[in-house]
């Protein structure tokens, strides 16, 4: 998994590459948590993301959590599989899917 | 055979030839001794006689006057009546001979008649008249005029008992002539007819032999009546029954052989013969009945034989629709049956039981404990299940109940997951198996014995696990194998084991068992052996080709792809829609992520995945040995709350249990079992 992230001012956008599972979470999280200090806006780009596991549910609402705080936090590009696990989980209707 | 040689051989005829000889040598020596006693007699009485008869005649002549009688010519009155004289002894005392002559004292060689009578009617000798000289008749007359002459002696005889030149029997007696003056001047000698012994002899010696002939006779026949009766019968007797004993071997007549002889030595041959029949037939009863047991048993020991050749798995290949694995196995008992055996059989589809155990004792009751210790095993594995550990726990225990003969069976144990690879074994006393890696041989795989079965009740055992890879194989053998004993009373050893089998390790399970075989065969030569030869050989080839069903991995997120790709495989390959698989995919990672963090913490584990399809449906069972834990006891999140309400975590097995049709979770022989179905 690959992941690319942009900051644009307090506005910080997070691509990621790949599979999202329990080994590559931690990594997306600390990628995350050490940056978003000062973000108003969070995007995650999951365009290229086929899947994801609990463990990247975890990260996910850990950055709402945190952006609920400071900002607002979307994702967008998210495949029907992803989606299928964020309708089970509820998840979509505490992340702003677009 | 001949009459002679019949009669040389037999008993009787024998006998009766020695005593006939006995008593012919018998007769010969008295009828000797007698007639030589009788001549004997009659000799002395006829000297005695004879000398007397020579006194008479010396007292008739005066032993002065010879040399007067000679020069006269016998002239004087005085000669004439001293010859009348003497011819009327000669006559009147039955004498053939008297006479008196003058030895020429120069050479004893002649002699000169002085006086001589004769009596015509006992011989035909002529008068020879005074002054007859004539020579010595032999030697023998000449030593006695001399010894006689010199006064060495005073008498001399000569015994003729036989006819000599003519002459019957007679005795001639010689005394010397001696004058007033004590001087010897002459020889007077008579001859006398041994006519009582010509007369006496011919009776003696017939009535000697008559009686002796008579007497042998009598007691030949007594003797060989006796003989006949006591000894030659009954021989007999004994010989014919001791004949037909030998051809019919049936007790002859009662009594017959009782009484035969009043001899003990007979009596007793007669009796033991008897008996010797009467202990042979019981003898040969009891052979019968002994020969016919054994072979009563003999073919008991046959059937038993097959009833523990067919109790065993012993057609191979055993399971040739399995392609996961190869098994092969022997046993070769020391005796009809033994106490060694091996065993293999399905627990469930994907779990196959192997077992090597040997039994103390060998023979009957040995394949006795086996076959219940057998069935013990392999009953409690097939309907109740448990580890190998707990399978021998309870099989011990069983056989604890009523071991009254205090023998025990050392068993090895092992279960294994034909899609895995994995053994799961308990080894109560057995020796340790030799496991063979792809490349690196065959060595022995050493682990913490347990006790022997029925040594104990009450005994813990414990599992361990052999990984086997495809391609690795397990090699199971009891002590018959390394302690096969050469000449040298050498054992074959572990080491000789592991060598033979390192020199055909590539080999299949069957070929290496042959191998081993040969092997000891080698070694131990023409010594027979008395243990039994029992030998198993497992190869476990995996799923190869078909898509691997099963995965025994280390409970670890690090071997997360690993898990995934082992599932992509195996669902690709059933055909699974790419949606069903990525969350069939998503449910296995939560489910593998949980035994890894939480099963074994602190420390690591294994986990088994195995896969399975039917119609449209895939079941993924996860198994760990970890602590007990039932993931669906767990309650749901609630997934209603706001993003600040809801908790960290407890996603993945609500998600699982969401994208699963369905999910189950047992907690058996150990292991959390979580069963995930997912039908597309």
């Amino acid at each position: 998994m690959d992941i690319t992230k942009e900051i644009n001012g307090s506005k910080m956008t997070v691509k990621i590459n790949g599979r999202l599972d329990t080994n590559s979470a931690p990594e997306l999280e600390s990628e995350v948590m050490e940056n978003i200090e000062g973000i108003e806006e969070l995007v995650f780009d999951l365009s290229q993301m086929p899947y994801t596991s609990s463990a990247g549910l975890r990260v996910f609402l850990k950055a709402q959590k945190q952006m609920n705080k400071q900002g607002s936090m979307s994702v967008i590009g998210a495949c029907e599989d992803v989606l299928e696990v964020f309708e089970i989980t509820g998840f979509s209707d505490i992340i702003n899917i677009a | 055979m001949s009459l002679l040689k019949k009669l040389r051989r037999s008993l009787s005829f024998n006998i009766i030839a020695a005593i006939v000889l006995v008593l012919v040598f018998f007769s010969a020596v008295v009828t000797t001794i007698g007639y030589i006693s009788f001549i004997h007699a009659l000799e002395k009485e006829y000297n005695e006689t004879t000398f007397a008869i020579c006194d008479t005649a010396a007292s008739l002549f005066d032993a002065d006057k010879l040399d007067e009688y000679l020069a006269t010519k016998g002239q004087t009155q005085d000669y004439k009546q001293a010859l009348r004289r003497m011819d009327n002894l000669c006559d009147k005392m039955n004498v053939s001979l008297i006479y008196v002559i003058q030895v020429d004292t120069s050479d004893y060689n002649s002699f000169t008649s002085i006086l001589n009578s004769i009596n015509p009617e006992t011989t035909d000798y002529i008068r020879w008249e005074i002054g007859y000289k004539r020579q010595t008749t032999n030697d023998e007359y000449k030593e006695i005029y001399k010894r006689l002459y010199t006064k060495e002696t005073s008498q001399e005889y000569i015994l003729r008992t036989s006819h000599l030149n003519g002459a019957p029997p007679h005795i001639t007696s010689l005394i010397p002539v001696k004058n007033s003056k004590d001087d010897v001047v002459g020889v007077l000698c008579v001859q006398r007819p041994l006519s009582a012994l010509e007369a006496g002899r011919k009776p003696y010696l017939a009535s000697v032999a008559a009686s002796v002939v008579i007497t042998s006779v009598l007691v030949a026949f007594f003797v060989v009546n006796f003989f006949s009766k006591q000894f030659t019968k009954p021989i007999r007797c004994i010989k014919d029954e001791a004949k037909r004993f030998s051809q019919e071997q049936t007790l002859g007549k009662r009594d017959k052989l009782t009484r035969l002889s009043k001899i003990d030595d007979i009596e007793i041959l007669a009796n033991s013969i008897e008996k010797m029949e009467q202990d042979t037939l019981s003898y040969i009863d009891n052979l019968t009945a002994a020969t016919s047991e054994k072979e009563r048993i003999g073919a008991e020991l046959n059937v038993a034989k097959n009833i523990q050749e067919n109790s065993i798995p012993n057609t191979f290949p055993a399971f040739p629709d399995k392609t996961q694995f190869d098994i092969y196995a022997s046993m070769t008992p020391a005796k009809e049956v033994g106490g060694d055996f091996y065993d293999f059989f399905f627990i469930d589809d994907h779990h196959l039981g192997f077992t090597m155990a040997d039994v103390s004792g060998k023979g009957v009751p040995a394949a006795l404990f086996m076959m219940v210790t057998k069935i013990l095993i392999k009953e409690r594995s097939t309907i109740s299940g448990g580890t190998p550990a707990e399978i021998l726990e309870f099989v011990n225990s069983r056989i604890c109940e009523n071991n009254s003969s205090d023998m025990f069976v050392t068993v090895w144990f092992g279960i294994l997951d034909i899609h895995t690879g994995t053994v799961t074994a308990a080894n109560a006393g057995h020796d340790d198996p030799a496991v063979y890696r792809k490349d690196k041989g065959f060595s022995f795989f050493n682990t913490k014995h347990g006790l022997v079965i029925g040594a104990l009740e009450n005994c813990k055992y414990h599992n361990y696990e052999i990984h086997l890879k495809p391609g690795d194989k397990i090699f199971l053998y009891t002590d018959g194998v390394t302690e096969a004993t050469n000449e040298h009373d050498e054992l074959f050893t572990a080491k000789n084991l592991l060598k033979t089998l390192n020199t055909v390790c590539e080999s299949s399970p069957e070929e290496i068992l042959k191998e081993v075989k040969t092997g000891i065969d080698r070694f131990v030569g023409y010594v027979p052996q008395f243990d039994d030869l029992t030998m198993l050989c497992l190869e476990f080839k995996g799923d190869n080709g078909a898509p691997q069903k099963a995965l025994h991995i280390q409970a670890n997120t690090a071997n997360l792809d690993e898990v995934n790709s082992f599932l992509c495989a195996y669902l690709e390959a059933v055909g699974c829609p790419h949606r069903a698989q990525m969350q069939i995919g998503l449910a296995a990672e939560e489910i593998f992520t949980n035994i890894s963090n939480y099963a074994y913490a602190p420390d690591k584990g294994f986990a088994d995945i195995r896969l399975d399809c039917e119609e449209n449906a895939v079941s993924i069972v996860f198994e760990d040995s970890g602590v007990p834990y039932d993931p669906l006891k767990k309650e749901d999140p609630d997934i209603t709350l706001s993003a600040g309400e809801r908790q960290i975590g407890g996603l993945g097995i609500y998600m699982t249990k969401k994208l699963m049709d369905d999910v189950q979770y047992e907690y058996k022989d150990n292991k959390n079992i979580l069963k995930l179905i997912k039908k597309f």
